[in-house]
């Protein structure tokens, strides 16, 4: 019998997410701190669930986040590889988000949660985003990856 | 007595005096499994406040992940159902805090024994 040595490197996750905080206050530390909290909350939110559900599609075994400012807009998107059906969860999700009220969706999920232990994805962050950071959602799902946008003005 | 958790950038300061604990959230709650640590860290000191009282002050918490909802949540739930009278602090001019403990609050009103205080 041969020996074996094969080194598996892996992702520390939280440090990626620690990461994704430290490059958005970094980057927005001129737009003030309002921002740059609610911005932080945005990736993060975005970070953890492209870490958490993602899935490698396309080649590809990692997602990303992108932060962009341009003409006054500030845009945090993510893309991660995903089922579909864990794809039409996120856009009906998103879709809601879009049409009622965050506020009564964040409460909904709380009590929902309370009521079934079960019901694992929470969609708080997503909620979150607009409920919390101000910030319009929308999603899209094509060649098997997810992509998510939460848009704020920048004043 | 008191009683510590320290976990992934977050600190839980316990105080404990016969049937009443105190609980002191210091730190940013960033884990992507905070039930892990949060759950277990409680389970012990429920033997403490079940049926007495405890308080919940997350005043100086700097951030909290919407994964740490969950646990937050079910904890409270939990000490209302053993008649724990919960007290639970917040800080209203941060505006994360402002934002989730109104929901909190609201939540509450199907609860006894819970009261949320800014």
């Amino acid at each position: 019998m041969t020996d074996v040595h094969r080194q598996m490197p892996l992702p520390l996750i939280s440090h990626w997410v620690n990461n994704v905080r430290s490059i958005v206050s970094t980057e927005l530390d001129a737009y003030g701190e309002g921002l740059v909290r609610a911005a932080q909350m945005v990736a993060t939110e975005l970070a953890e669930n492209v870490v958490r559900y993602g899935e490698a599609a396309e080649g590809t075994e990692s997602g990303m986040i992108v932060l962009d400012v341009t003409a006054g807009m500030l845009e945090i998107r993510s893309s991660n590889g995903a089922s579909e059906a864990k794809a039409k969860y996120v856009l009906a999700a998103v879709a809601r988000l879009q049409d009622e009220s965050a506020e009564e969706l964040y409460l909904e999920r709380m009590k929902s949660m309370l009521s079934d232990s079960s019901d694992r994805f929470s969609q708080l962050g997503l909620i979150r985003i607009v409920y919390e950071g101000g910030f319009s959602i929308h999603a899209a799902y094509e060649d098997s990856t997810l992509k998510i946008v939460a848009r704020r003005e920048v004043s | 007595m008191r009683q510590e958790l320290v976990a992934d950038g977050l600190l839980l300061k316990a105080s404990i005096e016969g049937k009443h604990v105190a609980v002191t959230w210091l730190g940013q709650s960033v884990s992507a499994t905070p039930g892990t640590e949060i759950v277990p860290f409680f389970e012990k000191l429920a033997a403490h406040y079940d049926g007495g009282a405890l308080r919940l002050d997350f005043r100086e918490l700097e951030y909290m992940n919407s994964s740490s909802v969950r646990p937050i949540i079910e904890l409270i739930q939990a000490a209302n159902q053993t008649e724990t009278e919960v007290e639970i602090l917040y800080r209203s001019t941060i505006h994360w805090q402002r934002l989730t403990f109104k929901l909190l609050e609201m939540l509450a009103k199907e609860w006894k024994h819970v009261r949320v205080v800014s």
